[in-house]
């Protein structure tokens, strides 16, 4: 029975959202395939329960949190890339200069080494999308555990990037 | 409140805009608030630390998005929606994602991309996927019907194509004895290959396999397509994989190197040029000579 609501339209969720699956899964992953892959599966299962979306203002996180279940369920599955490491093979000479004062690579890296149950909160977080309630909703926890969570990853994250990082140290007591 | 304190308890204070936390005033991060507003070096610390938060968040967000992604989640959507995938026509005639959102035949993208790994993946039935395989895959090999050996050129342009419609192609036949290359390391993961058609080969012509080598940004993903020496017109004479012999692809940014080794044929294809085609010798511990 309806309730009075409309339900919202997939293909707008698409439109809409996209992108932000797509970014979400690749952080989680590290990997553009299986981000893709995660994308694909996300809207599948939002097409297949599309009626458990009861207020479109929320699919934001509704899609996010698909995103995170998918990606553990890969995880569980072994369904996730078995990487080879290529820490001896060196870098190739002239890599090109970004303009962002952070390496992507070494960013990616620093939230690969993360547990996933802080690695999902950093990335929402810095993704500016979210409230710590959105946050919390998503991942099934108290709001203060996401911000003790988001205090550890950035703390880690900064230490991982740390060599660029303005130095913010050796404070007074008090 | 000490400085250190303060400065801890607003550490998810530090983007400009920060999301808000539940609950009504906290004293405690109002009066480390107060504390950070009236400590000079704690001001300058917080400032830096808002700073280097907004550098991380604009990196956090700086992923480019595949080309035709959005067109192939319709796509997608379409080959798993009710009624779709039952013939070709049901694929190709129309993708209805929505409302007022048609993907005419003509622009329909064939497919869900990318070299996955995933044997249980949930979109598409096995029968859709072997429709759109076909009508993706046809294009290109309608080019080449009446032929037994493909010229090695074309090969090279398979593989990429190949890759890109990767999760639509079913799963190699065995009619060949296909296996990835014995000369690169064990350690390298190949996923099951999937069976490339020729409409001229009963059964599938080549065999694909994905790979993928490092974490984090230091990736290098590939398929190798394998194919039968005796399909081929001029097989490579080289016998390992040497970035010497590669061929970049006008547009697309793919390369390719192919050799022989065996009764088989590969031809591996990357995406970015030189720079991942040389990391992958390296990983491979070949000379390039």
């Amino acid at each position: 029975m309806h309730d009075g609501r409309q339900s919202p339209d997939l293909a707008e969720l698409v439109e809409q959202h996209y992108v932000l699956v797509y970014r979400y899964a690749y952080r989680l992953s590290g990997s553009a395939c299986d981000a893709e892959d995660l994308a694909q599966q996300t809207f599948l299962t939002a097409q297949r329960k599309l009626d458990q979306l009861r207020d479109p203002s929320r699919a934001k996180g509704w899609l996010c949190a698909i995103v995170r279940n998918a990606y553990l369920k890969d995880l569980r599955t072994g369904n996730g890339h078995r990487a080879v490491s290529l820490e001896t093979v060196a870098e190739p000479a002239g890599r090109e200069e970004r303009d962002t004062p952070i390496d992507l690579e070494e960013l990616q890296a620093a939230i690969d080494e993360l547990p996933e149950e802080f690695r999902a909160p950093l990335v929402l977080f810095y993704f500016q999308e979210f409230t710590y309630r959105d946050i919390a909703d998503q991942m099934e926890i108290p709001v203060g555990t996401v911000m003790s969570r988001l205090a550890r990853a950035k703390q880690h994250l900064r230490r991982r990037l740390a060599t660029r990082e303005p130095a913010v140290t050796d404070l007074p007591p008090g | 409140m000490d400085c250190r304190t303060a400065l801890d308890m607003l550490e998810c204070d530090t983007l400009e805009a920060p999301p808000s936390a539940a609950g009504g005033a906290d004293p405690e991060l109002s009066a480390a608030r107060a504390h950070v507003r009236d400590c000079p070096r704690c001001a300058a610390a917080f400032r830096a630390l808002q700073e280097r938060d907004r550098q991380i968040a604009q990196a956090m967000q700086d992923i480019p998005v595949p080309a035709g992604l959005r067109e192939r989640l319709f796509a997608a959507l379409a080959l798993e929606s009710p009624g779709a995938g039952d013939t070709a026509d049901a694929v190709a005639a129309e993708i209805v994602p929505g409302e007022g959102a048609t993907i005419p035949a003509a622009e329909a993208p064939p497919a869900p991309v990318a070299a996955r790994r995933r044997r249980n993946r949930s979109w598409g039935t096995a029968a859709a996927a072997a429709v759109v395989a076909a009508v993706v895959v046809g294009g290109w090999w309608a080019a080449h019907s009446g032929t037994s050996r493909v010229p090695l050129a074309e090969w090279r342009n398979e593989a990429g194509t190949a890759w890109d419609e990767f999760a639509l192609l079913p799963e190699f036949d065995g009619g060949f004895d296909a296996i990835p290359p014995a000369s690169w390391p064990a350690a390298i993961q190949f996923t099951p290959p999937r069976g490339v058609p020729h409409p001229d080969v009963p059964g599938h012509a080549a065999a694909l396999y994905a790979f993928r080598l490092g974490s984090g940004g230091a990736v290098v993903e590939g398929v190798v397509l394998a194919v039968p020496a005796s399909a081929i017109d001029s097989p490579p004479e080289n016998t390992y994989f040497n970035v010497r012999s590669a061929a970049y692809a006008a547009a697309g940014g793919s390369a390719t190197v192919a050799w022989t080794e065996g009764d088989l044929v590969y031809v591996c294809s990357v995406r970015g040029g030189r720079e991942p085609l040389e990391r992958l010798q390296r990983a491979l511990d070949f000379p390039a000579v």
